[in-house]
């Protein structure tokens, strides 16, 4: 390849990535201020209600997916991806601008909760067009033999922008008392998102049509159905459900429990307190990163299926192991208590000034705890003073090792999710790729994937009802297991090595 | 042809996984929801059942695929010398 043409492929995966990791940027703000949100948007009579609104929400924003797939990816596939993805990009950026200018519950009644649920709509449609898109654009101006390597690029985008999320949120929290962050100071990275849709559309803007799209427009060889022709004619729909069932349902399982059920196991089951947790996640996701590229890269060498089916398999064999671990590394049955200061502050909440006894304990191997109980005593053992809340702070060693943990799944993630856009890019013609691929993928990341803390959240709840003591935080853990393993066995005898559409 | 054996055995398990899938989550649904659903039940079933039904019907789908051979070595090679064929024209 000439360095001529290596520049310019290099600019098109720039001007892809930089447009596709800003749109991942904004669709998860949005899932990791989901505590936030809940608090402004909906009732909080029940808080396990609010956030479960807000989990649905969230899983809203997953399921629209698989329809913009379908309605951007015709449109990609009838008038080119360039103007299509430069669409998707304006909408993402618009609807997350919007989201940072809703008024709260308290100002808007239900007129709030509902038009946040519609912009996370929008949201998610946006996505289901983006992510086909780029990643056609970038395979069509790839060498055949080098698809992974290049789309790989693509692929580090979701991580990046979820790393580029954790890092504005810590750095806005940071910049502001909790308090102001709680009240609006949230809003702040939403309102970002525009100024970074605004330099990717510029960039985009400048770049040309993908040149085998250019070369079907000329010779008049484009799709002009191409949702009937992906869907109905039974050798196209037979490669979507082995995309869909052999390869990416897994995929989305693998990633989104490496990437989102760690976050929510980690603030929620084990207690990491707030900012220690993005600390972890966003070392672990940096340094993870370019593992896509790396996988990518050896996936044109020994073929895409032999690396997406070993990274199932050692995700079924190893996630229990690592979330036992990980739980160990913050139970406090396991460790030795040293000292205990009780304190009573003031604290600043919506109601005004209320008094909470703020609790610190100590431990031996250097973990903190810091506990929040309403200013009561207990009138017996049965009736404790309430706890409000539960922060567990790791010693630098054990904070390390659980970045390690996170790390190892981010193995799996790039396994699964490097290899991917090349593998579904080849499976179909340049007529119908945008709309064929795009569905497979927005199923199984969105859907399959994107209910995994949803679900396994519920798992584990339910083992919790049953009263099953010992591993019961591990249950959740099924969900992305079973998934895993019917896509491994589907994958394993159903795909060949060499699904390979050379074009 | 052990393989081509193998993958119409899968197609059948795929199938019998499928319906199993189904029924099962319907059950699940109806039980919790025909009592007295709470607040997690209640958003829970109904983002979970429009989504997961869809999905399980193309399971089913490729798993009558799988059982009637589409996905030996032979019939893929015909479908791809097919799809060739309708892009030429």
């Amino acid at each position: 390849m000439t360095r001529r043409r290596e520049h310019i492929l290099f600019k098109v995966i720039t001007a892809s990535s930089v447009g596709t990791m800003i749109e991942w940027y904004d669709f998860y703000i949005f899932g990791t201020l989901a505590t936030v949100i809940s608090a402004h948007f909906f009732p909080k009579t029940d808080p396990t209600a609010a956030f479960l609104a807000v989990l649905a929400t969230f899983a809203a924003g997953f399921i629209v997916r698989p329809f913009g797939a379908l309605f951007f990816g015709r449109l990609g596939d009838m008038l080119g991806r360039k103007y299509t993805f430069l669409l998707t990009l304006v909408i993402m950026g618009a609807s997350t601008f919007l989201i940072g200018c809703v008024p709260g519950y308290a100002q808007w009644g239900y007129w709030a909760p509902f038009s946040i649920l519609i912009l996370r709509l929008l949201q998610g449609l946006a996505l289901g067009g983006e992510y086909g898109g780029a990643a056609t654009y970038v395979a069509e101006h790839a060498p055949v033999g080098k698809r992974g390597f290049y789309t790989s690029f693509i692929q580090t985008t979701a991580t990046l922008g979820l790393f580029l999320s954790l890092g504005v949120i810590l750095l806005v929290r940071k910049s502001m008392p909790v308090e102001t962050f709680e009240q609006w100071g949230w809003r702040i990275p939403f309102w970002i998102s525009l100024l970074l849709v605004l330099i990717s559309v510029y960039i985009r803007l400048k770049m040309k049509e993908s040149p085998l799209f250019d070369k079907i427009r000329r010779e008049g060889k484009r799709s002009a159905h191409p949702l009937k022709e992906s869907f109905t004619q039974k050798e196209n729909l037979k490669m979507v459900l082995l995309a869909l069932f052999g390869a990416v349902m897994g995929q989305g399982v693998v990633w989104y429990t490496g990437q989102f059920y760690a976050q929510t196991f980690i603030q929620k089951t084990m207690h990491i307190e707030y900012e220690q947790s993005i600390y972890i996640l966003a070392t672990a996701f940096l340094i993870g990163t370019p593992l896509f590229i790396l996988f990518g890269a050896l996936s044109d060498r020994v073929g895409r299926k032999v690396i997406m089916m070993s990274g199932m398999a050692l995700a079924i064999l190893c996630y229990r192991p690592i979330y036992k671990e990980m739980y160990h590394l913050a139970d406090v049955q396991r460790k030795v208590l040293l000292n205990e200061v009780r304190a009573e502050e003031a604290w600043s909440e919506n109601v005004g000034n209320v008094s909470r006894v703020k609790v610190t304990k100590y431990y031996t191997d250097g973990t903190r705890i810091e506990e929040i109980h309403a200013p009561t005593e207990p009138t017996s053992e049965a009736n404790p003073v309430e706890l409000l809340s539960t922060s567990v702070i790791l010693p630098g060693q054990q904070q390390w090792l659980l970045v390690f943990l996170v790390f190892f799944q981010l193995i799996f993630v790039a396994m699964v999710y490097g290899p991917v856009a090349a593998f579904l890019v080849e499976l179909f013609p340049t007529r119908i790729r945008y709309t064929s691929m795009s569905l497979p993928y927005h199923i199984g990341n969105g859907i399959f994937g994107g209910l995994t803390p949803l679900i396994a959240t519920r798992l584990v709840n339910m083992e919790v009802e049953r009263g099953n003591g010992g591993d019961y935080y591990l249950a959740g853990l099924w969900y992305p297991m079973i998934i895993a393993g019917a896509c491994l066995f589907c994958g394993m005898i159903f795909m060949r090595r060499d699904h390979n559409i050379a074009e | 042809m052990i393989m081509e054996i193998v993958r119409k055995i899968a197609g059948l398990i795929i199938l019998f996984a499928g319906l199993m899938a189904i029924v099962l989550v319907l059950e699940q649904a109806i039980n919790e929801l025909g009592g007295h659903p709470d607040m997690e039940q209640k958003v829970f079933w109904p983002v979970i059942l429009p989504v997961f039904l869809p999905v399980a019907a193309g399971f089913l789908i490729f798993g009558y695929f799988a059982l009637q051979g589409e996905y030996s070595s032979n019939t893929e090679e015909k479908s791809e010398e097919k799809k060739t064929e309708s892009e030429e024209a």
